[in-house]
């Protein structure tokens, strides 16, 4: 089957999701494969590695905000469990989950 | 692979052969258009292509801007067309071109008895240009005598994912074998000021390059340009760093040995960032508000061509240097395969991966310095901007 996750960067801990999935489709990058823990969306991240709190995100080789809490592998990476190391993100409304 | 060049008599080394026209404010644009126009591309390379400065006041960095222009290494010969009472410096615009070796004339229209006759000696004229360039000696040149410059305009979320990454890894393999490449867009480095810091060849250059970020974010903030929006996040993206690298990802992963102003030449190996904000307080409005007036920045520091990231779909070119534009969205460029030389989609079709892209871009670099049209150029796209801008002049600091 083709891939439909992206490893941007060799140094990348997380995979971009480069397709619609479901809850439960398997996720293809080269060897690498986890089964969807939700739906994705085109953009959405996945840790490759199991994260602990202050560990930082990794794509396009470089960090791009760090854990908020401990993350599985293959856990969906995003607003409820990182944040900027820069300026807090602003949303207006409660992050979907 | 030796590319087949044009060799100036400065010792530039061009990859086209094109006579510039000039007209040095608007009111002389209508009779250099009617010139330009009565030229077609001719099937040896040699071209005439039409460049506008709008405005009457002069201004330093447009001075500078068309300056190294007209003395760019595709450009054989230039013909000025002056209204007559515009200030602009033409008698210095000439002295440069003159002192390049290159072949000059300048038509006011006023000294010419109007719009009719300057058409017809500015035909009689530019016909001599063309001859004077047919004689141009040929050279070979090497992949580390090129300049390229990158941009992305008409970005969407793919951009991040498939085109920007795949130049940013042609960036380090043609920098590592001695070109010279430029990146810019300080105001979408927002957020990457500690990871830049870390790439700067020595700590002069780290020091530039976060104060060049600094300027960019006091300038944008002042226009009262945001850049995280809540839609990004819904997009899919989460910190401002996540956005910022997306677009800054183009540059690779390489050091970076300087900071440019546009218009400045990096004279050695290696990677630049072009930073395009003025000094101070806005003056003339946003730093670069169409990405022509961006890429015309990068030709006149002497790239030779540039790779042109789009995800929604840009379809212009440029004058002077041809345009290899990258398609990041498969879906994009089902639309306007036309358009577009690369189709970088392919790696969220599964159907390439990054690096095979990254390789695509280098070897087309390379087909293209060697004389291969692109598809802008063989669609006629020959946009060009030149706007008022200030402050930019003494910015230049390479490590």
């Amino acid at each position: 089957m083709k891939n439909n996750s992206l490893k941007i960067h060799d140094k990348d801990n997380i995979l971009v999701v480069i397709a619609e999935l479901k809850q439960g489709d398997k996720i293809i990058c080269d060897e690498i494969h986890f089964e969807a823990p939700r739906n994705f969306a085109i953009g959405d991240k996945l840790t490759l590695t199991a994260l602990k709190e202050g560990d930082k995100i990794v794509k396009h080789g470089l960090p791009i905000g760090s854990a908020t809490c401990a993350i599985a592998a293959g856990e969906w990476v995003h607003l409820h469990n990182m944040k900027s190391d820069y300026i807090p993100t602003y949303i207006p409304e409660k992050v979907p989950s | 692979m030796s590319i087949q060049a044009y060799l100036r008599e400065d010792g530039k080394k061009g990859i086209r052969n094109v006579v510039l026209v000039v007209a040095l404010v608007e009111c002389a644009k209508h009779v250099a258009e009617q010139i330009v126009r009565s030229f077609e591309y001719l099937d040896d390379g040699r071209e005439v292509q039409l460049m506008t400065w709008s405005g009457c006041y002069p201004n330093d960095y447009s001075q500078k801007i068309i300056g190294n222009m007209a003395t760019h290494s595709n450009v054989g010969a230039v013909f000025f067309v002056s209204l007559g009472c515009e200030g602009m410096n033409r008698a210095a615009l000439e002295d440069k071109v003159l002192k390049s070796g290159r072949w000059t004339e300048i038509m006011v229209i006023q000294e010419n008895g109007g719009t009719a006759t300057s058409i017809q000696k500015g035909k009689e004229r530019v016909n001599k240009a063309l001859e004077k360039i047919a004689s141009t000696p040929r050279c070979t040149m090497e992949v580390d005598e090129l300049i390229i410059g990158t941009i992305c305009g008409g970005s969407d979320a793919t951009s991040g994912l498939t085109a920007n990454p795949a130049i940013g890894g042609a960036f380090d393999e043609l920098v590592a074998q001695g070109a010279r490449c430029i990146f810019e867009e300080t105001g979408e480095l927002i957020g990457c000021e500690k990871l830049i810091k870390d790439r700067a060849v020595n700590e002069e250059v780290a020091k530039a390059l976060v104060a060049s970020i600094d300027q960019a974010s006091r300038y944008y903030h002042q226009m009262g340009h945001g850049s995280f929006a809540p839609g990004n996040a819904a997009g899919g993206l989460t910190t401002v760093e996540e956005k910022s690298l997306g677009a800054y990802c183009k540059s690779g992963d390489g050091l970076i040995s300087g900071v440019i102003a546009p218009g400045d030449i990096p004279d050695k190996a290696g990677l630049y960032l072009m930073d395009v904000v003025p000094v101070g307080n806005p003056m003339f409005g946003f730093p670069n508000p169409s990405d022509n007036s961006e890429i015309i920045e990068m030709i006149a520091s002497g790239s030779h061509l540039i790779l042109f990231s789009t995800g929604r779909g840009s379809v212009v070119g440029s004058i002077v240097s041809p345009v290899i534009k990258i398609c990041a969205n498969p879906t994009t460029y089902q639309n306007m395969s036309g358009d577009m030389d690369i189709n970088a989609g392919t790696v969220l079709t599964g159907d390439t991966t990054l690096k095979e892209v990254s390789q695509e871009i280098v070897e087309l670099s390379l087909a293209v310095a060697n004389g291969q049209r692109t598809l802008s150029e063989a669609l006629g796209h020959r946009e060009s901007v030149l706007l008022y801008k200030g402050g930019m002049v003494e910015k230049t600091l390479c490590g």
